[in-house]
């Protein structure tokens, strides 16, 4: 399948865009996930330190209780009543942060009912310090086994950052798996980005090295067409034109008819072939415009002199007004362009009738008029002529003898200088063939005073 | 007043072409040769007052041609004129360049190429 460099490079921007689309996906899910991953990880480290908290204010409040039965200090008392007080909303805040862990719920529900039993017993113990004294207060302590219900108490807290630990163990695993995978995506995702893009850029080589290839091929082909058709072209013709000339002998009516005939279509075949040279060399963009300086009403008075001898044969009045203008353009080549609009308007001129060629300033430019009184364009084949072999009628080339390939020539090089060619049409009252080109500088410019026909220089042939 | 010109061209219908045209048109003298090789000697041995030189021709082109006639003093002097199929500018160019007095272009008209040469050459 043959690839073009646009399709090359708009497949390497999909394909980019694909992979950069794949990647980012992947790689929001990764950091999402490690996000959450570190989120759990500080979440066990919490509930590991309320843990502590919980373990430290319980031991607090037993020492605080002790201090009071011993000292009966009543410092030691409130110290106490406030650490007890502070139990139930750590206790609150252990709930709430594992209502994702039943195991853990079931572990805190535990763990308050030990603390109540044991802050039951030490509010009691107390009360009996205050009735019995000392000694009641040791016998209470051996008789309701209060040495029992802390190692529970410090039991179950252990149990549960245990199990805490474990779980803090597993998410550092899956917060470190997930860091790694990140890592590896964007690793992933730079590697398969430069891949696709040397892809490309390889791509985009060949296929400019391909271009090349076929723009050498295309001009070898056009020099050896060149070579290789007018080299037989000019054995015929000469031929044809010695026979025709007479100075090898005189030949029949009817021989020299069909001479004439031969002569001619000879002539069209080598017209046809400068103009598909001629337009290849333009599209091509090998030919470069020799632009300078020109007086604009000298090419008008020029072209009108090459066409002289055709529109007198058509028996054509052929009128210019040549303005007096400076223009930046190929002077060749804006010749050859006045020269072929003048040529298909005489052509498709009656015999009698007027071609004007004409110009006006149109700041910047300078704009040209070849204007006929000819049969006029339809309006469905006013944008069609531009294009190579497309004539209002298809017995054109053969009977005016045109190639096909004038109005093309003509676009391309108004257009390399920068200007439009178009055409205003009438059926049956003529077509105005009009373009621009730069003008040197508008100061330069000098309409012309064509009222009273003193600048008016007329090419008129007349038939008879 | 009769001229002699010496036609370097590998091509045989050409060079009958170009030779009855002259002939019969102008009444010029014309001496053939189909090759560079033969037109160098040819020029050398008949000393032609100008030249038509084809520029594609087989082993030894029409600007390898033109060299050994400038580099032989008998020949170095003699108008050359070349007769080319190609219509590229830069070929156009770099033909100019050579040193050649100008360029006649094939296909040619057999009834004008007598003019040609004379308005080239001054004549």
């Amino acid at each position: 399948m043959k690839r073009t460099i646009e399709k090359t490079v708009l497949t390497g921007f999909i394909v980019l865009l694909g992979l950069l689309g794949i990647v980012g996906v992947i790689f929001r899910r990764t950091v999402v996930g490690l996000v959450e991953d570190s989120r759990w990880v500080s979440h066990s480290h919490e509930l590991i330190h309320l843990l502590d908290r919980l373990s430290f204010q319980i031991a607090q409040s037993e020492d605080a209780a002790r201090g009071y039965v011993i000292t009966q200090d009543a410092s030691f008392l409130t110290s106490y009543r406030q650490l007890r007080d502070g139990l139930p909303s750590l206790l609150a805040e252990l709930r709430r942060d594992t209502t994702d862990n039943s195991q853990e719920q079931q572990s805190i529900a535990r763990l308050q009912s030990v603390i109540e039993q044991r802050f039951a017993l030490l509010d009691q113990g107390l009360a009996v310090r205050q009735t019995q004294g000392i000694a009641g207060s040791v016998r209470f302590g051996q008789e309701h086994h209060t040495k029992e219900l802390s190692q529970q108490i410090a039991g179950e807290i252990q149990q549960m950052k245990d199990l805490e630990n474990r779980l803090l163990s597993e998410r550092d695993l899956r917060e470190n798996q997930s860091a790694r995978r990140a890592d590896a995506v964007v690793i992933a995702a730079v590697l398969l980005a430069m891949i696709a893009v040397a892809f490309s850029v390889i791509l985009v080589f060949r296929d400019l090295r391909r271009r090349q290839e076929v723009e050498r091929m295309k001009a070898e082909f056009v020099s050896i067409v060149s070579h290789e058709l007018r080299t037989p072209l000019t054995s015929i013709r000469g031929s044809l034109g010695l026979l025709g000339s007479g100075l090898l002998g005189a030949s029949s009516a009817k021989s020299g008819q069909m001479l004439e005939i031969a002569i001619r279509n000879t002539d069209r075949l080598i017209r046809l072939l400068n103009d598909v040279l001629e337009i290849e060399k333009l599209q091509s963009g090998k030919f470069r415009l020799r632009r300078v300086s020109c007086d604009a009403g000298e090419l008008m008075k020029q072209a009108a002199e090459e066409m002289s001898a055709l529109a007198h044969g058509q028996g054509v009045h052929l009128r210019v007004t040549p303005v007096s203008a400076r223009i930046v353009a190929d002077p060749d080549r804006l010749l050859q362009c006045l020269t072929n609009l003048l040529s298909n308007a005489i052509k498709f001129s009656d015999s009698g009738s007027e071609v004007r060629l004409t110009a006006r300033a149109v700041v910047p430019n300078l704009r040209f008029e070849v204007r006929d009184c000819g049969r006029g364009i339809p309006r469905e084949k006013l944008q069609s002529i531009f294009e190579p072999f497309q004539q209002v009628d298809t017995s054109d080339s053969r009977l005016r003898g045109g190639t096909g390939l004038g109005l093309p020539i003509c676009r391309e090089i108004v257009r390399q200088h920068g200007g439009t060619l178009g055409v205003d049409s009438e059926l049956e009252k003529g077509s105005a063939f009009h373009f621009t080109i730069p003008l040197v500088r508008q100061t330069d410019v000098a309409e012309p005073a064509n009222t009273d026909g003193a600048n008016v220089e007329t090419y008129s042939m007349d038939s008879d | 007043m009769s001229k002699r010109i010496l036609l370097i061209d590998d091509e045989d219908d050409i060079r009958e072409i170009a030779a009855t045209s002259l002939e019969l048109v102008a009444g010029w003298e014309v001496i053939l040769a189909g090759s560079g090789q033969e037109g160098v000697v040819k020029a050398q041995q008949e000393k032609p007052e100008a030249i038509l030189l084809d520029v594609m021709m087989p082993e030894q082109d029409g600007a390898s041609t033109l060299a050994l006639l400038r580099a032989q003093k008998s020949t170095a002097a003699i108008p050359v004129i070349f007769l080319t199929a190609k219509v590229q500018p830069t070929e156009q160019r770099r033909l100019q360049s050579l040193g050649v007095r100008g360029i006649v272009h094939k296909p040619f008209d057999p009834v004008h190429l007598a003019e040609k040469i004379k308005e080239i050459l001054g004549w």
